[in-house]
């Protein structure tokens, strides 16, 4: 488990964290959202213990991480702009990096390079900005992590690697355990993939929520009348209503089925349940919080 | 899980191994050059050389010219360089973020990129010093030890060491190269630069300071700077410094130990933020910023003083180029004006302690340049000048120590300082020393070194660049009558009979070398060296100081010192020393006074409208060439021809040196061309308070051509104004 507690990461006199507390458990991909600027990757490095924070502490299984070999072994940190070598390739850097990671695996590697076509003998100097992630994130695997730190890893991929690199984060976190922590500021990046999800916003987390439970909470029915329209049943949490003509879009929060029993009390002539977007969901339960999203994602 | 020390030990060696790969390919680069500049060189010198003339080995002659301005400069500048090789995540943010991400403790990973870097930057110059002993040993010249050539590598790889451990110190507390560069810059080369710019300024604006003692503290310089530790090794055996090079090891042993701890600890902190980004804040950049504005603005102010002599123009040339470069500086850094408002706290503090500083110097350094030693406290006085008559032809070291003696040096210094403080205070509160010489005109050539030796031990030492006051001078002169001042000055005292190697007696007249040495029995000189040291110990003070006539005769006496060199002096003999006189006599070698006033077809007496005793001890040459006007030099000026009275002028006449200003020059001519285009005369010079009745109107007023050539050219001289 990674729990963060309290971290304060102050540059200058700008405060990037600011009593920043949360907790990822082991085995889960915790999507960490945030617009530019608001700490991700400042908390990451601080979890990679790149960085030590100017407040609180950051434990990996009950063990600080800072200057700490031992821990360091186990996770991996690849950042949204990585660096390599001079001119080296990725071979280079397999061997650079076998040298400092005990369970470095070259089957693994080996296997990974075949998978995401790498040429990786050529320098890497030459590659594109999609192709330098693509062969940080092999090598990330490759030290077998049992933390995993992606800063933006998705950005520069096209559809089709991304679904793959997605498919490979979902294989090891069943098989392996892995536990993942991917930054960004694109919340459908995340929806594929994570399972928990923290909007870090001026230094602090706003709020933490399981994918599941975020979308389950929140639910869009869209009805008609023939005749008039009666007023809405009582009891109903209602977030969001929208009319076009005699169209009508209603979001509420609670359980599917008694808003349904309640809508259908009304005697609409058209009733149903429309699926809602990760985004849609993030951004209703943000509203109700008090925040207007558009100034804090976008 | 804790990490084993194995497994950590083992995470430094690969990091070492790694890094020292990487980096051997700039290593050999810089190798291949440090080849052709060295051990290449070393071939070429030693195997064309004569070995006749190869002297035994030393740290200078060792290098050639080529190893010492390329070989070496590129050795300490590798050092440098090597440092963002192996260093690269003090630069680059990116790169400290692949770093410090490593499952490795900062500690082993600073040290193995610090053993990586040095042996990088010291791996070519150990391979170029063992093809050197390689070759020395093929060629057998036989004349360099082995253990001299390691011993050269040794003391290179250590100033090696101690340049690269500031260089990592300074990499470790900067963030961007530009910073790392100026910050190298200073720590090497403004410590040694301050330091000889500091005895400037304070010779310049204290009263009796004496620079030299500064110059000569070669184990202080070079304790200053690496550099200065390397290049005062080279220099020592050459220069016959005496130094022992053992002190500014030890220190430098020190200071490495300390930047290294001080790195280290810079680096495990470290936030890795810090790559790329410059800083105007913090002690190591305002430390090197006031260094450099200090050096750039005592430039400055050297450079207005050497041009205007300008004591208060000299303070404004350091305000302004140490305000200049610390406001470049400050730009250049910040990489912008962003951050200027934070610099200009910083230059007004260092503004601030200027003013103190000159303040403290302009009121006498706390007592510095009036404080003088008990009389009872001193064992010994050492005062180096040239005399005041000027008779030692180079500043001469005398030792006082008879208390009498000590006594009446004190009593002059006294008078000294009270004369001086009172005149410099009156010239202006920012005037240096340079300008209290432009308002005097009472002052003697003569100028004084003094130091005392105290009971205790120390040593109080205070020089004067200011010329003496003339009314100051007889106390002097007083000391010059000892016998202890005779027997360290006069040439006569300071040969062995043994040394000599050939003596010459010259008339007074004879201007032209035309005598050889004569070369006499070792006991012949041993009398003739007697007979002067007793007709010496028995001058007065006014036979020394106001002889009642010229020398009469000069002797010069060759003689080898004690390392075989060859070196000559002279010594005037006057008519009272009879001894001597009689000596050379008995030697066959005593002259008639020679120069026979009828051989002379006349003589012009001349008088300068300005003090050119500049010229007066300069000009030498019996030759000149006088730009002739309408009618002829012959025609238009009083030409004394009467044997008689050209002989009583003779009488009085001195050589070039040892005649009291203000004199009249004294021209005899010996001959004129057939066309009266060129003279040849013999130039002499006679005291004006000595010169014979009857020829006041006889004295022409000339005025020198200061072309810096032996002529100079009369103006016409109307009888009748």
């Amino acid at each position: 488990m990674i729990k963060v507690v309290g971290v304060i990461k102050s540059f200058d006199n700008v405060k990037a964290l600011d009593g920043v507390s949360c907790k990822i458990r082991p085995g889960s991909i915790y999507g960490m959202l945030g617009s530019n600027g608001a700490g991700k990757s400042t908390l990451l490095r601080i979890i990679a213990g790149v960085m030590k924070p100017d407040g609180g502490t950051v434990l990996i299984e009950d063990l600080p991480v800072f200057d700490h070999p031992a821990i360091k072994e186990r996770v991996f940190l690849v950042p949204d702009d990585p660096y390599f070598i001079g001119q080296s390739s990725m071979q280079d850097m397999a061997r650079f990096y076998a040298r400092f990671y005990p369970a470095f695996d070259w089957d693994i590697y080996h296997q990974l390079a075949d998978r995401f076509p790498i040429d990786a003998k050529r320098r890497m100097n030459t590659f594109s900005k999609g192709m330098v992630r693509q062969v940080f994130l092999i090598l990330a695997f490759a030290t077998k992590p049992r933390y995993l730190l992606l800063d933006e890893a998705f950005d520069g991929l096209d559809a089709v690697m991304r679904r793959a690199l997605g498919q490979v984060i979902t294989e090891w976190v069943q098989s392996r355990g892995l536990t993942v922590v991917v930054a960004s500021h694109n919340l459908r990046e995340l929806e594929d993939t994570c399972d928990t999800v923290g909007l870090l916003h001026r230094g602090g987390i706003l709020f933490e929520k399981g994918l599941d439970d975020l979308k389950d909470n929140f639910h869009r029915f869209q009805f008609a009348y023939a005749d008039g329209e009666p007023p809405l049943p009582e009891g109903l949490d209602v977030v969001g209503l929208e009319r076009r003509g005699r169209l009508i879009t209603l979001v509420a929060r609670g359980d599917v089925d008694e808003i349904l029993t309640a809508l259908r009390r009304t005697d609409p002539s058209f009733l149903e349940l429309l699926p809602l977007t990760l985004e849609e969901a993030f951004i209703q339960e943000m509203e109700v919080a008090g925040y207007d999203a558009n100034n804090i994602l976008f | 899980m804790t990490p084993t020390t194995s497994s950590s030990d083992r995470r430094l060696g690969q990091m070492y191994r790694y890094t020292v790969r990487q980096g051997l390919g700039a290593s050999m680069l810089v190798g291949i050059i440090m080849l052709i500049t060295f051990p290449l060189q070393f071939v070429i010198t030693w195997q064309t050389g004569n070995p006749r003339y190869i002297l035994p080995v030393d740290a200078l002659s060792f290098h050639s010219p080529l190893s010492l301005l390329i070989f070496l400069p590129l050795a300490m500048l590798f050092c440098l360089v090597v440092t963002f090789i192996v260093f690269p995540y003090f630069q680059n943010h990116r790169a400290a973020i692949l770093y410090f991400s490593l499952p490795m403790r900062r500690s082993r990973l600073f040290f193995a990129h610090y053993l990586a870097g040095y042996t990088l930057a010291a791996l070519p110059v150990v391979i170029c010093y063992l093809l050197v002993l390689i070759a020395n040993g093929i060629m057998r010249t036989g004349v360099i030890h082995p253990g001299d050539i390691l011993a050269d590598m040794g003391w290179v790889l250590y100033t090696m060491l101690a340049v690269y451990t500031i260089a990592v110190f300074i990499a470790a507390a900067t963030g961007t190269y530009f910073n790392a560069l100026l910050y190298n810059l200073t720590l090497h080369l403004m410590p040694i630069l301050l330091y000889l710019e500091m005895a400037e300024l304070l010779s310049a604006t204290l009263l009796g300071f004496s620079p030299s003692a500064m110059l000569r503290a070669y184990d202080l310089m070079s304790s200053l700077s690496p550099f200065g530790m390397l290049l005062t090794r080279l220099g020592q055996s050459t220069n016959r410094m005496i130094y022992n090079p053992w002190i500014p090891a030890l220190v430098w042993l020190f200071l490495i130990a300390f930047f290294l701890i001080c790195a280290h600890n810079r680096f495990r902190w470290r936030r890795p933020e810090l790559a790329g980004h410059a800083r105007t804040g913090g002690v190591l950049p305002t430390l090197c910023k006031w260094g450099v504005s200090i050096a750039i603005g005592l430039a400055f102010g050297f450079y207005f003083i050497n041009t205007t002599q300008n004591g208060l123009l000299s303070y404004l040339g350091i305000f302004l180029g140490s305000s200049v470069s610390h406001l470049v500086m400050d730009v250049l850094g910040a990489q912008g004006f962003k951050d200027l408002h934070r610099s200009v706290k910083s230059y007004v503090i260092l503004a601030a302690c200027f003013v103190v500083v000159l303040a403290v110097l302009r009121t006498g350094g706390f007592g510095f340049e009036s404080r003088l030693p008990e009389a009872e406290d001193i064992l010994q006085v050492e005062i180096d000048y040239t005399g005041t008559q000027a008779h030692l032809t180079d500043a001469e070291t005398v030792t006082l120590s008879d208390p009498a003696d000590i006594a009446q040096l004190l009593t002059f210094h006294h008078s000294l300082i009270d004369t001086l403080l009172p005149l410099r205070r009156q010239v202006s509160f920012v005037s240096t020393l340079g300008d209290l010489e432009s308002f005097r005109t009472d002052a003697a050539a003569l100028y004084p070194t003094i130091t005392y030796r105290l009971q205790n031990g120390h040593l109080l030492e205070r020089s004067y660049p200011v010329g003496v006051p003339r009314a100051l001078v007889s106390q002097l002169a007083v000391l010059e009558t000892s016998e202890s001042f005779k027997r360290q000055t006069y040439p006569a005292f300071q040969i062995q009979p043994e040394q000599v190697n050939g003596v010459r007696v010259r008339g007074r007249f004879e201007m032209e070398e035309k005598e050889s040495y004569h070369f006499l029995p070792e006991e012949d000189y041993a009398a003739l060296l007697s007979a002067m040291q007793a007709d010496i110990l028995a001058a007065d003070y006014e036979e020394i100081f106001a002889p009642a006539k010229p020398p009469v005769l000069l002797i010069s006496f060759w003689y080898l010192d004690a390392e075989g060199e060859q070196h000559r002096v002279e010594s005037e003999v006057y008519s009272s020393w009879h001894n001597t006189l009689a000596r050379l006599n008995t030697l066959e070698l005593a002259k008639t006074e020679s120069g026979d006033p009828s051989s002379y077809i006349g003589a012009f007496l001349l008088e300068t409208e300005s003090d050119d005793s500049y010229y007066h001890f300069r000009y030498r040459s019996h030759y000149f060439d006088p730009a002739l006007t309408e009618g002829g030099a012959l025609d238009r000026y009083p030409l004394i021809t009467d044997p008689e009275e050209i002989g009583a002028l003779m009488d009085t006449a001195y050589v070039s040196y040892g005649a009291e200003e203000p004199v009249y020059r004294l021209l005899l001519l010996r001959a004129v061309d057939a066309e009266g285009g060129s003279s040849w005369y013999d130039i002499y010079y006679i005291p004006k308070d000595q010169l014979p009745d009857g020829f006041d109107d006889r004295i022409i007023p000339y005025q020198f051509d200061n072309s810096g050539t032996s002529t100079f050219f009369l103006l016409p001289w109307d009888a009748e104004s």
